[in-house]
C-alpha cells in the first residue's frame, strides 16, 4: 500500500500558474477590481506630483522675498575683520545701503522723504526690479540713473527721463519701479523706495559723520546649501556685531503662516488621497475575495492546502496591486500633464508639470502595500474556506470565524497608516491621533452599518408593499453589502467633507486684502482737531472710511495696588516687568468690534462719573499683568491717575487688518486727554493712491500714510497663489474620491445580479426591480453620506483646532449639496449597476457570470 | 501665535513705531506728575518733549536726562521739581494737542524739546516750526511769567543738505523769537557716536542721557 | 477484497440555534476495493453530509473514518486535502469546474498538485475519453451541462483515486445526457479499478451499483447487495 506525501513542497511556479490562471476569464471584471486601485494610486501620484512640484513653485515664489538666499544687514559700517568675514560668503554677493532723505524732483520742484537705496551687485537673485520699462531693473546701474517708486513718480507727476537730485547728484529716471523682492519689510513702506546705483552714492554727500545709513549683503548659493545650518553658525558673531540676518525660510515663517497652513494642508492631501486608496482598494479586494469562495473550496475539494489557496491570492492581488499600481501612476503622471494644459487659460499661475520620479515610485510602492494590506483580511479567510462548500450543503459560513491572524492584520494595517501619517507629518503623536481619528471613523461606520441591519429586519412591516419591503430587505438579507458599502461611502464622503470643509476655512484665511472692505492704507498721527477734515476729504475722494479710532498713549501704575517695585520685589505676583515699561495705544469706545469676543465679565460701554471705569483688557495682556475680571488697575494718562478695573476680558482676531487694542476704554473718560486718530481706508489703485497721499500731504503734513498696498500685493499674489493651490488640491481629491466611491458601489454590481435575475425570472417587472435597487441604493447612500458628514464636521473640528490652530465655522450650505450629491450618486450608480439586468434575458446573465 | 501673518499685526506696529518707536519707556512720570498739587513753594519745570525726553529704551527711567536734571536740582538745593511730558513718537502736531492737557498744571518753567520725529519723517520744515509756535503761544497764554527753554535738534546728513540746514536753523530761529533760552543742540557729543547711543543709532544711552542733561543744564541752571 | 473505506459509530451534530441537531447517528460500514455503492435516502436524510466525511471533506463529531487504512479523524485540514489529493476523486451535482480555468486546465490541476510527469497528455488522454478532446480550450461557461459533467468526470479520474465521491452526477442533467455521463462514470471506474460511492435519491442509477447503502433521519436503515455482483 502506498503512503502518503505529507511533505509535498509547496511548488512555488505551480502557484503562479494558476494565480495567473485564475485570472484570465472575466478580464473585465477584474478590471473593475483593478480600477479603483488606478485611481486609488493614480490620484495619489496626481496628487503627490502636484504637490512636489508646487512645493518648489511656492518655494521659488518664496525666495523673492528676499531675493537673495541670505541677507545681513546692520546699521553699522562693519569693521575690517567683518568686512572678510562677509566677503567670504556666498557664490555671489551684493551690497546695498539705505537710508531716508529728502529728495528733489526737478520738474515739479518739490521734495518729498523717500528711502534711498544704492546698490551694487546683481541682485535680486529670485524674482526681479520690476520696472517700466523692464530693461531698466538691470540696466540703472550702468549710469546715473534712479529707479522712482511708481506712486512717487504718480504723486509728482514725474516721468520716466526726467531727473530727481538725490543729495547734491542729479539722477536721470531711468525706469518707474513697480515691485521689489524684499520689498515686504516696513520700512520699506514708510517712505518709498528710490534706487541709485552704489559707485554715485559717495558723490550724494549723503554719507559723512552722523548719517543713518543701514548696510545690507545679500548672498546667492549656487549649489544646495543648508542655510538655516550657515546662519546659526554665523549668529553669534553676526548677533555681536549688531547685524540681522534673514534667510527665506525664516521670512516665510515670519511673513505668513499661510506656508506652514499649505505645506500641512499638502500633507492632509496626500494623506487623504492614501486613505481614498486604501477604501476603494479594501472594498475592491474584499468583494474580489468573497467571489472566489466557490474556487477555492473546489481546490480544496481537489487537494489544494490552505497555504496554498493563500498563496496562490496573495500572488494574484499581488500582481493585480502591481498592474493598477503602475497603471495609476501612468494615470497619475498623465493626468498632472494634461490638466494644466488643458486648465491653462483658466490658471491664474502656471505649475510647473516635471515628472517626479519620487512620487511615481511612491505610488507604486505604496499601491503593492495598501493591495496587499487590505488585501490580506479575506486573504486569511480563504484559509477557512471549507471544501464542503462544493457540496450542496449550506455550510455554515466558515470565514466569520475569528482567526487570531485577523488581529495580526490589523494591527499592520494600523501601523501601515500610522508611519504614513508619521511620514506625512513628521510628529508621531499626530500620527497617532490620525490614526485613532480614522480607527473612530470606520468604527463609527460599522457600528451604523450594524445597526442598520439589526433595526431594519425588525423595522421591515408586513404591510408595506413589496417594493418597500424588499428594498429594504435587501439591507439585511444574507449575501447583504450593508457594512462594505456603508463604511467605504461614509469613509469616502468624511474624506472629501473633510477636504473640503478645511479647505474653505483655509481659504477664509488667506483672502487678505482681496476684498474691497480690507484696508490697505492706514493713516496715523491725525491730530484730534484734524480727525473730521481728514475724514471729510477721504470721503470727497471717493475712498471709503473703515475705521477711525482714537488712541490715547498711557503707561500702567499699578495691577491690584501692586507698582512696578513690587513686581520686581515679589516674583510670585507673576506680574510681567514689561507690563509697567509699556507705553499702551489704548483706545475708547462704546462698543465691541466684530473681530472681538469677550471670553469672561461684561463689556461696559459707557463710565460713570466719580467711579472706578470699567475698562476691558486684552486676553494675553490680562495673562501677562495676572489679573482677572474685577481686579483694579491704575493707569497713568500723561500725568493724570486714572482708576480703572477690568470688567471684561476680550479674546482678539489678530488676523485682520484692523485697529486692535489690548486695552479699550469705555466712553466718557478718555474725550479730552491728548490724543492721536487713526484712520484706515481702502485704496483701489496705485493711481488713487497717490492722488490721495497727494492730498492728504498737502493738507494736514503732520498726518502719515502707510500704504499696505506694495506689500498687500506680494503677499496677495502669494496668498492668491496659495489658495490657488489649496483649492485645486482639494477639488482634485475631492473628484479622485468620487471616482473611488463610484467604483467601490460599482463593484457591488455582482452581488445582486443573481437575485435581480431571479425577481425577473419569477415575473418581476422592471420598474419594481428598479424600485427596488433604488430603495437599498438611497437607503445606504443616505444613511453613509450623513454619517461621513457627521464624522467630517468633527474631523475638520480637530484638525481646525490641533492642526491649522484658526478658528471653526462650518458653511451648511455646499456641506448639503454634498449629501445630496453622493446620495444621488450612489443611486445613480446602483442603478446602472442593475441596468444590465434589466435590459438583457436573465438566462444569459446568469451564463455570462457563471 | 507670534507667527500669525506678521503683517496683520503691522497696524499695531505702525501706530507704535513711526520715528521715535515706542515700546518701553521709563514710568517716573508718575510720581511727578502727580505733584500737580504743587506749592508756591516748590515750583514746576515741565520737560515737554518726545521719546528723548521720556527715556526710550532705558533700562531704568531714573536714567533719562530729565530724571539727569532733577538729580541736579535737588543736589543745587533748588526748589524744583521736573515734570517728564516726553512721550514717545510725538510730533510736533502731536504736541500742539496734548499741551493743554499739562498745562492743567502750574508751570514755572517751559522746556520745548520737540521736532525730531517730524524731521524723521521729512515733514516741511515751515509745518513743524508752526506747530512749535502754537505750542508756545499756548504756554505763554496760560502762564506768562514762565520762563522758556528750547531745546535745538538736527537730522542726520543723509536728509540732504537743504532739510539739513533749514531744519537745524528753525530752533535759533524761534527761540529768538519768542525770547527763550537757547541749547544749540541737544544731542551735542553724543549724535553719531556709536558708544554713546543705543542700537538703533538714535535714542542715547544712560551715559549719552548725562550728556544730555549737562547740555540742558549749561543753560538751565541760570533761570532757577 | 480488501477495504478502502471503513466507518465505524460515525457521528455528525451541528449546533443550530442553540440546539444539537444529530445529523448522523452512529453509522457504520465498510466498503472494500474496486466496488461500486450507492448511498440513497430521502431528502435531509444526511446523505451528502455522510458523503462529505467519507470523503474527508468535513470531521465527525465521533467515530472513525478509515480512507485506504489512514484515519481521516485525527488529521488536520491540510493532511486530509493531501489525502483527497492522493486518494480520491470528485463529481459534484453542480460540476464545480473552476470557472476561470479551461476545460483541460481543470483536468490538469489534481496532476499539477502532485507534480507529475507528462500532465498535459495524461488530462488529454482524459478528456478523449470522456469524448471532448476537441473542447480542451474552452471555459466552463461554454460547455453545456453535460459537457461540463464530462469534463469533471475527466478531472475526477485524473489522479487515478482510489476512490470515487459523486454527489448526485446527474441531478442537473437531463435523462438523455444523464444517461451518457453514467455509463461513462461506470465505464471509466470499470477499467481504473476504482472504488465508486455515489449519492443520489434516483433508485434507478443506484440499482447500477453492486451495494446500496439507505440512509433515514441520520440512521443506517438497509445495507443491500444488488444482482449486479
Amino acid at each position: 500500500m502506498d503512503t502518503v506525501n505529507f511533505k509535498r513542497k509547496i511548488n512555488i511556479a505551480w502557484l503562479f500558474k494558476m494565480a495567473l490562471r485564475d485570472s484570465r476569464r472575466n478580464r473585465g471584471r477584474l478590471l473593475l477590481f483593478i480600477s479603483s486601485i488606478v485611481f486609488g494610486i493614480g490620484a495619489l501620484v496626481a496628487i503627490y506630483s502636484f504637490r512636489y512640484n508646487i512645493q518648489n513653485d511656492v518655494n521659488d515664489q518664496a525666495a523673492t522675498l528676499i531675493g537673495a538666499d541670505l541677507t545681513i544687514s546692520g546699521n553699522k559700517q562693519p569693521d575690517a575683520k567683518l568686512q572678510k568675514l562677509l566677503n567670504s560668503l556666498g557664490d555671489d554677493r551684493s551690497e546695498e545701503r539705505s537710508f531716508p532723505s529728502m529728495v528733489y524732483f526737478t520738474k515739479s520742484q518739490s521734495t518729498r522723504l523717500v528711502q534711498v537705496k544704492a546698490l551694487h551687485g546683481n541682485f535680486p537673485y529670485y524674482g526681479d526690479l520690476e520696472t517700466t520699462p523692464v530693461k531698466a531693473g538691470r540696466d540703472f546701474k550702468k549710469g546715473k540713473y534712479a529707479l522712482v517708486d511708481k506712486t512717487l513718480m504718480l504723486q509728482f507727476n514725474a516721468n520716466v527721463n526726467d531727473s530727481i537730485k538725490v543729495g547734491q547728484e542729479i539722477f536721470v529716471i531711468a525706469g518707474v519701479l513697480n515691485k521689489a523682492p524684499g520689498q515686504t519689510g516696513l520700512s520699506a513702506s514708510i517712505a518709498p523706495t528710490v534706487y541709485i546705483p552704489m559707485q554715485y552714492l559717495d558723490k550724494t554727500g549723503l554719507i559723512t559723520t552722523g548719517s543713518r545709513i543701514n548696510y545690507s549683503y545679500y548672498y546667492k548659493y549656487n549649489s544646495k546649501t543648508n542655510i538655516a545650518k550657515l546662519v546659526k553658525g554665523l549668529d553669534p558673531t553676526l548677533d555681536k556685531a549688531g547685524l540681522n540676518y534673514d534667510t527665506v525660510e525664516g521670512k516665510k515663517e515670519g511673513t505668513s503662516r499661510s506656508f506652514s497652513d499649505l505645506s500641512r494642508f499638502l500633507s492632509l492631501v496626500g494623506f487623504i488621497a492614501l486613505l481614498l486608496g486604501c477604501v476603494g482598494v479594501a472594498s475592491a479586494i474584499n468583494i474580489y475575495i468573497r467571489e472566489k469562495i466557490q474556487s477555492i473550496a473546489i481546490m480544496r475539494c481537489m487537494g489544494v492546502k490552505a497555504s496554498e489557496a493563500f498563496l496562490i491570492y496573495l500572488i494574484q492581488i499581488t500582481g493585480i496591486g502591481l498592474i493598477g499600481s503602475v497603471a495609476g501612476a501612468i494615470l497619475g503622471t498623465g493626468i498632472q500633464h494634461l490638466l494644466p494644459l488643458v486648465l491653462e487659460d483658466f490658471l491664474p499661475i502656471t505649475i510647473s508639470v516635471n515628472i517626479s520620479w519620487m512620487a511615481i515610485w511612491q505610488g507604486i510602492l505604496l499601491g503593492l502595500i495598501i493591495s496587499i494590506l487590505f488585501a490580506l483580511l479575506p486573504l486569511i479567510s480563504i484559509r477557512n474556506i471549507s471544501p464542503l462548500n462544493t457540496l450542496r450543503l449550506s455550510v455554515d459560513d466558515t470565514t466569520t470565524i475569528r482567526d487570531p491572524f485577523r488581529w495580526l492584520v490589523y494591527v499592520l494595517v494600523l501601523l501601515f497608516i500610522t508611519s504614513f501619517a508619521y511620514l506625512q507629518i513628521g510628529d508621531w503623536m499626530a500620527a497617532g491621533f490620525f490614526t485613532i481619528g480614522i480607527m473612530v471613523a470606520f468604527l463609527i461606520l460599522t457600528a451604523i452599518a450594524w445597526l442598520l441591519i439589526r433595526f431594519t429586519r425588525l423595522l421591515v412591516m408586513s404591510s408595506w408593499s413589496y417594493i418597500w419591503r424588499q428594498g429594504f430587505a435587501n439591507l439585511y438579507r444574507p449575501n447583504n453589502q450593508t457594512i462594505i458599502l456603508t463604511v467605504s461611502i461614509g469613509l469616502s464622503t468624511a474624506f472629501i467633507a473633510t477636504l473640503f470643509l478645511i479647505q474653505q476655512l483655509l481659504i477664509s484665511q488667506v483672502t487678505l486684502s482681496a476684498g474691497d472692505n480690507q484696508s490697505n492704507m492706514i493713516l496715523f498721527d491725525i491730530q484730534a482737531a484734524q480727525q473730521k477734515a481728514v475724514a471729510d476729504l477721504t470721503r470727497k475722494q471717493g475712498l471709503p472710511v473703515l475705521s477711525q479710532v482714537p488712541i490715547i498713549t498711557m503707561r500702567l501704575e499699578k495691577v491690584n495696588g501692586k507698582t512696578a517695585a513690587d513686581a520686581k520685589k515679589d516674583t510670585a505676583l507673576h506680574i510681567s516687568q514689561r507690563a509697567f515699561t509699556y507705553e499702551y495705544r489704548v483706545t475708547y469706545r462704546d462698543s465691541l468690534t466684530p473681530s472681538e469676543r469677550v471670553t469672561s465679565g461684561t463689556w461696559t460701554g459707557k463710565a460713570e462719573p466719580g467711579k472706578d471705569i470699567p475698562v476691558s483688557a486684552e486676553e494675553r495682556f490680562a495673562n501677562r499683568i495676572n489679573a482677572k475680571v474685577g481686579d483694579k488697575l491704575v493707569f497713568n494718562v500723561q500725568g493724570v491717575m486714572m482708576q480703572a478695573y477690568i470688567s471684561s476680558i476680550r479674546k482678539v482676531n489678530w488676523n485682520k487688518i484692523s485697529t486692535n487694542f489690548q486695552v479699550v476704554f469705555p466712553t466718557g473718560v478718555l474725550e479730552d486727554a491728548p490724543q492721536i486718530h487713526v484712520l484706515l481706508t481702502h485704496v483701489p489703485s496705485n493711481t488713487v493712491s497717490a492722488k490721495y497721499q497727494q492730498a492728504v500731504v498737502k493738507q494736514f503734513p503732520n498726518v502719515s500714510i502707510i500704504d499696505l498696498g506694495l506689500i498687500l500685493n506680494v503677499l496677495d499674489e502669494l496668498l492668491g497663489k496659495i489658495g490657488y493651490v489649496i483649492k485645486f488640491m482639494s477639488g482634485f481629491s475631492i473628484i479622485t474620491g468620487i471616482i473611488v466611491l463610484i467604483s467601490s458601489v460599482r463593484i457591488s454590481k455582482y452581488q445582486r445580479i443573481q437575485e435581480s435575475v431571479l425577481l425577473r425570472t419569477l415575473g418581476g417587472s422592471r420598474k419594481q426591480i428598479f424600485a427596488i435597487t433604488a430603495l437599498e441604493y438611497l437607503f445606504l447612500g443616505a444613511l453613509s453620506a450623513l454619517t461621513g458628514i457627521v464624522i467630517a464636521i468633527g474631523s475638520s473640528w480637530l484638525l481646525a483646532k490641533y492642526t491649522f490652530d484658526m478658528p471653526y465655522a462650518v458653511n451648511f450650505l455646499p456641506v448639503i449639496v454634498i449629501f445630496f450629491t453622493i446620495t444621488s450618486l450612489t443611486v445613480i450608480i446602483g442603478l446602472l449597476n442593475s441596468r444590465g439586468v434589466l435590459n438583457k434575458p436573465p438566462l444569459e446573465i446568469l451564463r455570462s457570470n457563471s | 501665535m507670534l507667527n500669525k501673518f506678521r503683517i496683520l499685526a503691522v497696524l499695531a506696529l505702525t501706530i507704535t513705531v513711526a520715528g521715535c518707536g515706542s515700546q518701553s519707556t521709563s514710568n517716573d512720570t508718575s510720581e511727578k506728575a502727580e505733584t500737580k498739587e504743587a506749592t508756591a513753594a516748590n515750583k514746576n519745570i515741565l520737560v515737554f518733549g518726545d521719546s528723548l525726553t521720556a527715556g526710550y529704551g532705558l533700562d531704568d527711567a531714573s536714567e533719562s536726562y530729565p530724571s539727569v536734571l532733577q538729580t541736579k536740582i535737588d543736589s543745587a538745593k533748588l526748589p524744583y521739581t521736573i515734570i517728564n511730558g516726553g512721550l514717545s513718537g510725538e510730533t510736533s502736531a502731536g504736541g500742539k494737542s496734548r499741551i493743554d492737557w499739562l498745562l492743567k498744571q502750574h508751570i514755572d518753567v517751559f522746556v520745548l524739546e520737540l521736532g525730531a520725529n517730524d524731521g524723521l519723517r521729512g515733514i516741511p520744515v515751515k509745518e513743524t516750526e508752526q506747530n512749535l509756535q502754537t505750542i508756545i503761544d499756548r504756554v505763554k497764554s496760560k502762564y506768562p511769567n514762565a520762563k522758556l527753554v528750547m531745546l535745538g535738534m538736527q537730522v542726520p546728513p543723509n536728509m540732504g543738505d537743504d532739510y539739513v540746514s533749514d531744519f537745524r536753523d528753525m530752533f535759533p530761529k524761534l527761540a529768538a523769537k519768542n525770547n527763550m533760552t537757547l541749547v544749540p543742540f541737544l544731542l551735542q557729543g553724543v549724535g553719531g557716536v556709536r558708544a554713546l547711543n543705543q542700537k538703533d543709532g538714535i535714542h542715547p544711552t544712560a551715559e549719552g542721557a548725562k550728556i544730555l542733561a549737562n547740555n540742558v543744564w549749561q543753560e538751565l541752571k541760570g533761570l532757577l | 477484497m480488501e477495504t478502502i473505506l471503513n466507518i465505524s459509530n460515525l457521528n455528525k451534530t451541528y449546533k443550530s440555534a442553540g440546539r444539537l441537531l444529530t445529523v448522523l447517528d452512529n453509522i457504520n460500514f465498510n466498503i472494500s476495493e474496486g466496488s461500486t455503492n450507492a448511498i440513497v435516502g430521502p431528502s435531509g436524510s444526511g446523505k451528502t453530509t455522510l458523503l462529505g466525511l467519507c470523503a474527508g471533506l468535513d470531521s465527525a463529531t465521533a467515530g472513525i473514518v478509515e480512507l485506504n487504512g489512514i484515519s481521516l479523524s485525527n488529521l488536520s485540514e491540510d493532511k486530509r486535502a493531501q489525502v483527497r489529493n492522493q486518494y480520491v476523486g470528485f463529481i459534484f451535482q453542480s460540476f464545480q469546474l473552476l470557472p476561470t480555468l479551461t476545460a483541460l486546465e481543470n483536468v490538469m490541476v489534481p496532476l499539477e498538485l502532485r507534480g507529475e510527469k507528462n500532465i498535459k497528455a495524461r488530462s488529454l488522454d482524459l478528456l478523449d475519453k470522456v469524448g471532448l478532446a476537441d473542447r480542451g480550450h474552452h471555459y466552463p461557461a461554454q460547455l453545456s451541462g453535460g459537457e461540463q459533467q464530462r469534463v469533471s468526470l475527466a478531472r475526477a479520474f485524473s489522479n487515478s483515486p482510489k476512490i470515487l465521491f459523486a454527489d448526485e452526477p446527474t441531478g442537473n442533467l437531463d435523462a438523455e445526457t444523464s444517461e451518457k455521463v453514467v455509463k461513462l462514470i461506470f465505464d471509466l471506474n470499470r477499467e481504473a479499478g476504482t472504488t465508486l460511492v455515489l449519492v443520489t435519491h434516483d433508485l434507478e442509477l443506484a440499482a447500477k451499483t453492486h451495494r446500496i447503502i439507505r440512509i433515514k433521519g441520520g440512521k443506517l436503515v438497509a445495507d443491500d447487495k444488488t444482482s449486479n455482483e
